[in-house]
């Protein structure tokens, strides 16, 4: 059986690191798997493009998803997932810098299934984590596999 | 009758109907009649005469038929009387008892002497009963020949042989008529035979043979052609239909040639010829060629022949219908002609007979007309119509004369003219009477001349009097009509002071006044109108109203004005249009013009009221310059709204995430290297985090003053009341150990946008919370008051206070009275606050003592 792992989808290196250190501190860094644009994330989830020959059907427990991409927004990876059947269960978090209410609104309408914003404060970012893997690693119970 | 006047008919205007019409139909009524008595009488007269002249020629057919028959009778008859004189002669009767040859030899001469005196004997054959010839004779030209012994052959096999040698004494066998035929072939020339034969007895009564005549039968054709009446010929047929005398020559014996055979009387004329059989002595008959009448002719009439039925025929004219017709032909064009010139005679009575009625009707209507509409007018006149002879007594007085004077006619008729004027003109009035009677010379005849009349009662009023003399058959009649015109003189005197007040308010009016015809030219103009063009009042009168306008606007509105004379009504001109006047200096202005027509006996009038509208026009293009820039303001705005929403929309994304690494790396520098670091350095860091923390907080803040700036105000109900407890109850839950009393008033509602309101409420009530932090008690109040009239909200608390002297600048993004070390605070709150309250059209101030609280008062 495979590891039980994490697909973050964030472009911003800063936010990167301090997102994986979150995680880390909440022992929940490993099983990390990072893409930097929104083509990346969605050709890692269905074996496509550089991720070829992966098997689609070893899916993350959770996406944790920022919504300003290169190349594939947020929104048009969340659309994707959601349009095919193998990922359309797949539970997706944003997680983003915005709380414009469009924002909000769009994430929802195209299926996200929770949205948080990153906190400037670097503590409560760290207590966010937290709460994000707590829930959605251990109590959370996901999609039949 | 035919006088010039009495021609007067003729004009529609006087007989008022369509007398050429009339007098066609009343000819017409004359006309039908008598034409038909004429063509009536001409018909029986042709008829009596067209039977008289068929019956002639019926007559005339009997007779020719009748003659036809005895000939063929008595030709036929003298045949048989030939045969049987040959058959008992004595030469015969020896030769029968002897039967030598002299006496064969002598009866052989015998026989060419009879031939050659009877011319149309063509045979004769003595032959025995054994069918035999003995002797025959055979004519040759104008002589007879005997034929020689060796020749003569046996004609046992021949009908008539036959037929004759079955008969008795006494007996005659006749044939039918047909052409010879000689060794099978039909003779040429034709030569139509008929045979005679009687039987031959002896003295001792012994049947011994016959003696046959062949006769040319062509004698019997020709002396029946010549009885031909007119151009219907006779035919003559047999009893078997066949034509021996036909319409053509080639029609006859067509029996005899196979070629022909079938063209016959009885086939051409079936039905006639079935008639003919069942009535065969005599008659006539008709079918759709025309008529027939016939006779039977027999060939031996009183003969009962017990064995051969002798032949008989029939003679026949038909007279077809073309020939008919062609006997009474001449008779219809005579009585035709005749018939048309009565007809043209009759229609010529007829037009001057209606024309002569016609005119008498109408002069006599017309006369009666006149009569009738006389009295009319002057029954109906409201005028005054008197006559009076030449010496001056009234002859006639009219109702309205009745009316007028008060006399009826009765009183009048017989008095003096001079009755119906005052004492004082009487005189004069006799005196021009007397002139005018030797002189026909007045002052007064035939002019209308206004004058004083007088009453019954005496009273004297004005009149308008017409004179006119006339004279029929030296006999002086004078005529006055007289019309009362007290009203009209009272009508006059209101004229003119009505005149007058219209003047008065014509020239007070405030705008220039013109009066035009519906040629455009100035009638009137008011004192104003000088004023506003410049032309003194002598210069516009009789213009053309365009010299008022700007050279360049004349062409037109020469047609615009002849536009408005064929539909006038009151508007203004130049509807939509901006209009100008141009004074004698040629300045031009901006007027404003109302038309309103008025009809008169002169025609159209129109009032043009001109309005200097210098002013109003600047007033309105400064309105006009207003407005357009408030547009453009409006299309800047929303233009800056836009880029106000796209530029918070990205400082919400794009300027956090820098400040989430310096706080981010900050903290992991404090985590990572903390061991390495002293006291200060820790301290930095912490200051680092502490002012990125507070700048993602002011961005926030700075995002909520943007979205109240750009949002839509949507109005509803809304419950101020639930907001404010909403708001304490989250405040009071947030740091429950704080002492507090806080107040709302109940039942507060308004309209307004319930979410920027709630956004007010918050800030207002936060900053209270936050500001009376030191006291405890705390004391926080939301209610409603009056300021100046005006329901007025507000939130009062027993806070720290501030400084009046700032009040005006309390409400300006980031402004501050507080050390933030003792009031946290981004300082954009208070500008939100009022942004929501300005949104609602309404006003926010405060009132306040430093250390005594402080309250806020809104309208919305």
């Amino acid at each position: 059986m495979p590891q039980k792992f994490i697909l973050l989808v964030e472009d911003n290196p800063d936010d990167e690191a301090l997102t994986l250190r979150a995680l880390s501190k909440n022992k929940v860094a490993n099983g990390v798997v990072v893409a930097r644009d929104g083509a990346e994330a969605v050709d890692f989830l269905f074996g496509t493009g550089a991720h070829a020959g992966r098997d689609a059907r070893d899916l993350p427990e959770i996406v944790l998803l920022d919504l300003k991409l290169p190349k594939l927004d947020g929104f048009e990876v969340l659309r994707r997932i959601r349009a095919d059947d193998r990922t359309k269960m797949l539970p997706v978090v944003v997680l983003t810098s915005s709380k414009e209410e469009r924002d909000v609104v769009q994430s929802y309408r195209d299926g996200c299934n929770s949205y948080v914003r990153k906190p400037v404060n670097f503590d409560e970012f760290v207590d966010a984590a937290r709460q994000l893997g707590l829930y959605w690693l251990l109590l959370n119970e996901g999609p039949p596999r | 009758m035919l006088s010039s006047a009495g021609w007067d008919i003729w004009s529609p205007a006087v007989s008022g109907n369509d007398v050429s019409g009339r007098t066609i139909r009343r000819a017409a009524l004359i006309f039908v009649p008598l034409a038909l008595a004429v063509l009536g009488l001409t018909y029986l007269l042709y008829a009596g005469q067209a039977n008289a002249i068929r019956s002639i020629a019926q007559s005339t057919e009997d007779r020719a038929l009748d003659l036809a028959r005895q000939r063929v009778t008595l030709t036929v008859g003298s045949v048989v009387s030939d045969a049987s004189y040959l058959a008992e002669q004595d030469l015969l009767q020896t030769l029968l008892a002897d039967g030598g040859t002299e006496a064969l030899f002598h009866l052989g001469s015998e026989y060419r002497a009879f031939a050659r005196h009877r011319e149309f004997v063509d045979q004769i054959r003595f032959i025995d009963s054994s069918g035999r010839e003995i002797v025959r004779v055979n004519r040759k030209g104008g002589d007879a020949e005997l034929v020689p012994a060796d020749q003569l052959q046996n004609k046992a096999d021949r009908y008539y042989t036959k037929e004759t040698l079955k008969l008795d004494r006494g007996q005659a066998f006749v044939s039918p008529i047909d052409l010879n035929m000689e060794l099978g072939e039909i003779e040429q020339p034709l030569k139509p035979t008929i045979r005679i034969g009687v039987p031959i007895f002896d003295a001792y009564g012994n049947k011994r043979g016959i003696i046959v005549v062949n006769y040319l039968a062509q004698r019997i054709l020709d002396r029946i052609k010549v009885l031909t009446t007119g151009a219907a010929g006779i035919w003559f047929v047999n009893s078997d239909g066949d034509w021996l005398l036909g319409p053509t020559p080639d029609d006859a014996f067509s029996f005899m040639y196979p070629e022909r055979k079938g063209r016959s009387f009885a086939n051409a004329y079936p039905d006639v010829w079935r008639q003919m059989q069942a009535s065969p002595q005599s008659g006539r008959l008709t079918d759709d060629t025309g008529r027939f009448t016939y006779v039977r002719a027999d060939a031996v009439p009183d003969q009962t022949a017990e064995s051969a039925t002798p032949p008989h025929w029939f003679l026949v004219i038909h007279a077809s219908d073309e020939f008919t017709a062609a006997q009474t032909s001449d008779l219809r064009r005579q009585f035709g002609a005749a018939a048309a010139v009565l007809l043209l005679l009759v229609a010529a009575v007829s037009a001057g007979l209606a024309t002569y009625q016609i005119h008498r009707q109408d002069s006599e209507r017309q006369i009666r007309l006149n009569e009738a509409r006389f009295r009319a007018v002057t029954e109906t006149a409201s005028d005054a119509i008197v006559s009076a002879d030449r010496n001056g007594d009234i002859r006639y007085f009219n109702p309205g004369a009745e009316r007028i004077f008060g006399y009826n006619e009765e009183e009048a008729v017989g008095r003096p003219l001079t009755l119906l004027m005052p004492e004082r003109f009487r005189e004069a009035h006799a005196a021009g009477l007397q002139r005018y009677l030797s002189s026909r010379e007045s002052k007064v005849i035939g002019k209308t001349i206004e004058l004083v009349g007088r009453d019954r009662n005496g009273r004297e009023f004005p009149i308008d009097l017409a004179l006119a003399s006339s004279e029929v058959e030296r006999d002086i009649f004078f005529t006055a009509i007289i019309r009362d015109i007290t009203a009209r003189a009272e009508a006059e005197r209101h004229l003119r002071a009505s005149e007058a007040r219209f003047r008065d308010l014509l020239e007070s009016a405030p705008d220039a006044v013109l009066i035009t015809d519906d040629h455009g030219v100035i009638q009137l103009v008011n004192a104003q109108t000088e004023l506003l063009f410049g032309y003194r009042r002598e210069e516009l009168i009789g213009q053309k109203i365009e010299m008022l306008i700007p050279q360049r606007y004349r062409g037109n509105h020469v047609g615009y004005r002849d536009g408005y004379v064929s539909a006038a009504r009151t508007r203004p001109m130049g509807a939509g249009l901006e209009l100008y006047g141009r004074r004698k200096d040629g300045s031009e202005f901006p007027v404003s013009i109302g038309l309103s027509p008025t009809r008169t006996d002169h025609g159209l009038t129109v009032f043009c009221d001109v309005r200097d509208i210098t002013d109003q026009r600047a007033n309105e293009s400064k309105i006009q310059d207003l407005n357009r820039r408030l547009q453009l303001d409006n299309a800047e705005l929303a233009a800056v709204n836009k880029e106000l929403e796209a530029f918070s929309y990205s400082v919400s994304h794009d300027l956090r995430a820098p400040l989430r690494a310096i706080d981010g790396f900050s903290q992991a520098l404090i985590e990572d290297a903390g061991p390495l670091l002293n006291k200060e350095h820790h301290s930095h860091l912490n200051r680092v985090r502490q002012a990125a923390q507070r700048m993602g907080l002011l961005i926030d803040d700075l995002i909520k003053l943007a979205r109240v700036t750009r949002a839509d105000v949507k109005i509803d109900e809304v419950d101020l009341t639930a907001l404010a407890q909403q708001i304490t109850t989250g405040l009071q839950d947030s740091v429950p150990e704080r002492q507090a009393e806080i107040v709302v008033a109940p039942g507060l509602r308004t309209k307004g946008d319930a979410r920027l309101l709630l956004v007010a409420l918050d800030n207002l009530l936060s900053n209270s919370w936050k500001f009376t932090a030191p006291r405890s008690p705390a004391r926080i109040e939301f209610g409603k008051t009056k300021v100046d009239g005006k329901p007025t909200f507000f939130v009062r608390d027993n806070g720290v206070g501030f400084d009046m002297s700032h009040a005006g600048k309390m409400f300006g993004a980031f402004q501050r009275f507080h050390d933030a070390r003792e009031f946290s605070g981004t300082g954009i709150g208070l500008a939100t606050v009022q942004r929501i309250v300005h949104k609602h059209g309404g006003r926010i101030w405060a009132e306040s003592q430093p250390g005594n609280g402080a309250t806020f008062f809104f309208t919305l």
